[in-house]
């Protein structure tokens, strides 16, 4: 599928702040099942943009502005051409022994606790309960996002961006970034290794999808000599070509599209704006 | 296949229609097998129809330095330009990207300098600018935009590859010519445009003026826009009453205005009303006697204090011209680089800038072989084509360049793309560029298409109206997908 993607954020000041310096992870991912046609970023008060790849070579682009502003905007805008990852078939027939045999050195930072993921002993109980008797990687993956899905309440404004994954395994509650910890945590859990991803998700009109035409967040599994794979506990799918990936990492602390930092009184951002078109531009 | 180019000869150019004699290109097809059943003379009515047409309604231009009468038609060729969806995406993804770094440059400029200070283009070429103002650095413009309308000109090489010839940042003209040109289509082909999946134009009055609108001051909900004409006496003037028509807002004189208070009136019959943003069609030397040029009769006493202190929004901004300066346009790359980390996806045509020694020394030993122009002319005014150019002209120009290396820049001549003309009874290929409109209000958009200019005279590459040029109507063709719907919510 083919997208045109439009993705404004604004964050509006009571009183004027300075030395803003911010960091953006918006750059849609070019892999073998994506490719970036076009990417713009402009933010205004006008800033030169910069841009490295982080350690999960990311881009990310960031800049400053220094001279006091009552706003900032940032835009970012892209066409992006997707297919589905699972074209080929699912990657089964891969059995949990071989997740210690075929270790890989990438994968281990995805194995452990990370800023919003535990690893611990609950989460542990529930991850053997989910897996039952299943010897299969991806299968018993699939049946934790079931699981998630299942038993979670999609509940907005209950939880917020820096809600950590154990209180989300409390209040059986949350939204899609949640609920990316929380099967993080299960699977990470079970020896599986697992990481956030942040993107877009395109819903057309079907309403029936959450976190449709907004940010969205979803997991990708490593299976070992078949790599990583997506999928959605949100939405109890698989991420196929309407997902549109732009940033990973061991979570949300990784991946935030937008961080910052900026000198001004305290709570001096009064309003948050967000403005996200996924229009479909082929077919 | 038709008749009608039968005996056409795509020629050693890049055709936009035939890949070869008799080859037509898959999307204009269509197109052919429409106009292929009309016979030489049908096709020659319609075109003398349209002729007739555009007289009657007096959609001109004005040449200026001739004695062969002053105003004439702007010729219009039937045969539309097409360009396929995914070519079109490209060209709009690279204006996007341009315009945004000619705007990010434009406010670096005039504040703090920082890609001089850098070093990332040579600080003497942008002060030199004759456009540059320097009066306005620091001047807080609304949302930090200056260049708001943009004409860009496209052209295709012998390959068909598309490069940026010229950003035209200060008072692009040429889409009224592009309203009309697809009017008059409509009328000598009813159906036709229904019938291909075409993209419209004419939303760009109301593009225009949400543009405009989105410059308003703050707190002004309903702001009054005007167009601001130098009068008529201008070669643009049709085109100044056409937008204004079109946007269904006031078209005003210098005389119209009046400043109260440092706001900016309009004299009606109902007395004075407050104006918050003006589309203004007068260059910066024109616009304000108290700043600029003292002689103006055309502008505003006091209008640029008005809007230093943001009581009128001026659209586009101004100094925006050190932007267009053709030395500046060089380094627009490395403004794209600079600000956006990024590649350009429109290449510049390689330039040669009379300012470095090296690139003068070379300009001057290959005259023969480039196009040379005047940094600060438009229109087609002020250049040399070196290969038709005789002995005499070259050596003139020569001296001229030695005078004032500053004021020219040279480039290899292109063999522009071609397109089928009609001509008399019959087609004949001639060379065409492309002007699309550009528009930076709450985000960037570009007309699907724009204004097809064409070389009328045989051989010639200069479309330029003035200089003998015609121009075509664009199509851009449509395939996106039926569901347009995109809906707007806080993030999950």
């Amino acid at each position: 599928m083919r997208f045109r993607v439009f993705h404004r954020t604004r964050y509006v000041y009571r009183a004027p702040v300075r030395d803003s310096y911010n960091e953006l992870r918006l750059r849609p991912v070019t892999d073998n099942k994506a490719r970036l046609e076009f990417f713009l970023l402009n933010v205004n008060p006008p800033a030169r943009l910069r841009h490295f790849r982080d350690d999960w070579l990311n881009y990310v682009h960031y800049f400053d502005v220094p001279e006091p502003h009552l706003d900032l905007t940032i835009e970012a805008q892209c066409t992006i051409n997707t297919t589905n990852p699972y074209a080929d078939g699912h990657p089964t027939g891969v059995k949990f022994a071989t997740l210690k045999t075929d270790l890989d050195d990438m994968v281990v930072p995805f194995l452990g606790g990370s800023r919003y993921v535990d690893v611990s002993p609950e989460i542990w109980r529930l991850g053997i309960d989910i897996r039952d008797e299943c010897d299969d990687v991806f299968e018993a993956a699939g049946a934790v996002m079931h699981h998630i899905y299942k038993n979670w309440a999609y509940a907005p404004n209950t939880t917020t961006v820096s809600t950590h994954m154990s209180e989300v395994l409390e209040t059986k509650q949350g939204v899609c970034q949640d609920f990316a910890h929380l099967m993080i945590g299960i699977c990470r859990s079970l020896g599986i290794p697992t990481r956030y991803v942040s993107g877009y998700l395109y819903n057309g009109h079907d309403s029936h999808l959450r976190g449709a035409q907004a940010s969205h967040a979803w997991v990708e599994v490593h299976v070992p000599g078949r790599g990583w794979f997506g999928l959605d506990p949100t939405n109890d799918t698989l991420a196929d070509e309407r997902h549109i990936k732009i940033a990973t990492g061991r979570d949300y602390a990784d991946a935030a599209p937008i961080t910052g930092h900026f000198d001004g009184p305290p709570g001096a951002t009064t309003a948050l704006q967000v403005e996200l078109e996924v229009r479909r531009t082929d077919r | 296949m038709s008749s009608l180019f039968n005996d056409y000869q795509p020629g050693k150019f890049f055709d936009e229609v035939f890949s070869a004699p008799g080859a037509a290109r898959s999307h204009y097809e269509a197109l052919l097998s429409n106009v292929g059943s009309l016979t030489p003379g049908d096709y020659s009515s319609l075109q003398k129809a349209v002729d007739a047409a555009f007289l009657k309604m007096g959609v001109t231009f004005t040449v200026y330095g001739d004695d062969q009468g002053t105003e004439r038609i702007f010729p219009f060729d039937l045969m539309p330009r097409i360009i396929p969806q995914r070519e079109w995406e490209r060209v709009e993804a690279g204006l996007i990207q341009r315009i945004t770094a000619l705007n990010l440059f434009l406010n670096d400029i005039y504040h703090g300098q920082k890609i001089l200070t850098d070093k990332a283009v040579p600080e003497e070429l942008v002060l030199s600018a004759s456009h540059y103002r320097p009066e306005f650095k620091g001047v807080k413009v609304p949302h930090g935009i200056y260049i708001h309308i943009c004409g860009t000109d496209l052209v295709r090489d012998d390959k068909g590859e598309y490069f940026v010839l010229e950003d035209n940042g200060r008072c692009p003209s040429g889409a009224s010519y592009m309203l009309e040109n697809r009017h008059a289509m409509k009328r000598a082909f009813p159906g036709l445009l229904q019938s291909l999946p075409v993209r419209p134009v004419d939303t760009y009055g109301t593009m225009l003026r949400e543009t405009l609108e989105h410059l308003a001051p703050k707190g002004v909900l309903d702001p009054t826009v005007v167009v601001l004409t130098p009068g008529i006496y201008n070669s643009a003037y049709f085109e100044h009453c056409y937008l204004a028509k079109q946007m269904g807002v006031p078209i005003v004189e210098g005389r119209d205005l009046i400043m109260r208070n440092d706001r900016v009136f309009m004299r009606t019959t109902k007395g004075l009303e407050q104006v918050h943003v003006i589309y203004r069609r007068i260059d910066d030397d024109f616009l304000d006697p108290l700043v600029f040029r003292k002689d103006s009769l055309l502008g505003v006493p006091g209008i640029i204090n008005s809007y230093r202190k943001g009581h009128v929004a001026l659209a586009n901004s101004i100094g925006t011209g050190v932007a267009d300066d053709k030395a500046v346009y060089a380094l627009v790359p490395k403004m794209i680089e600079y600000y956006l980390d990024q590649e350009p996806i429109l290449p510049n045509v390689k330039t040669y800038l009379g300012i470095k020694k090296k690139e003068c020394a070379y300009i001057l030993d290959n005259l023969e072989k480039l196009v040379v122009k005047a940094v600060n002319e438009s229109g087609g005014y002020g250049m040399l084509m070196g290969p038709s150019a005789s002995k005499k002209e070259r050596s003139d120009f020569a001296d001229r360049i030695k005078a004032n290396p500053r004021n020219y820049i040279a480039q290899p001549v292109l063999q522009l793309s071609r397109h089928p003309v009609f001509v008399d009874d019959h087609f004949e290929g001639r060379h065409i560029d492309l002007r699309p409109y550009v528009l930076y209000g709450d985000r960037v958009r570009v007309v699907p298409g724009g204004l097809t200019r064409v070389a009328l005279r045989k051989g010639s590459l200069v479309v330029n109206s003035s200089q003998g040029g015609g121009s075509k109507d664009t199509w851009v063709l449509w395939d996106e997908c039926s569901d347009k719907a995109a809906s707007t919510q806080l993030a999950a």
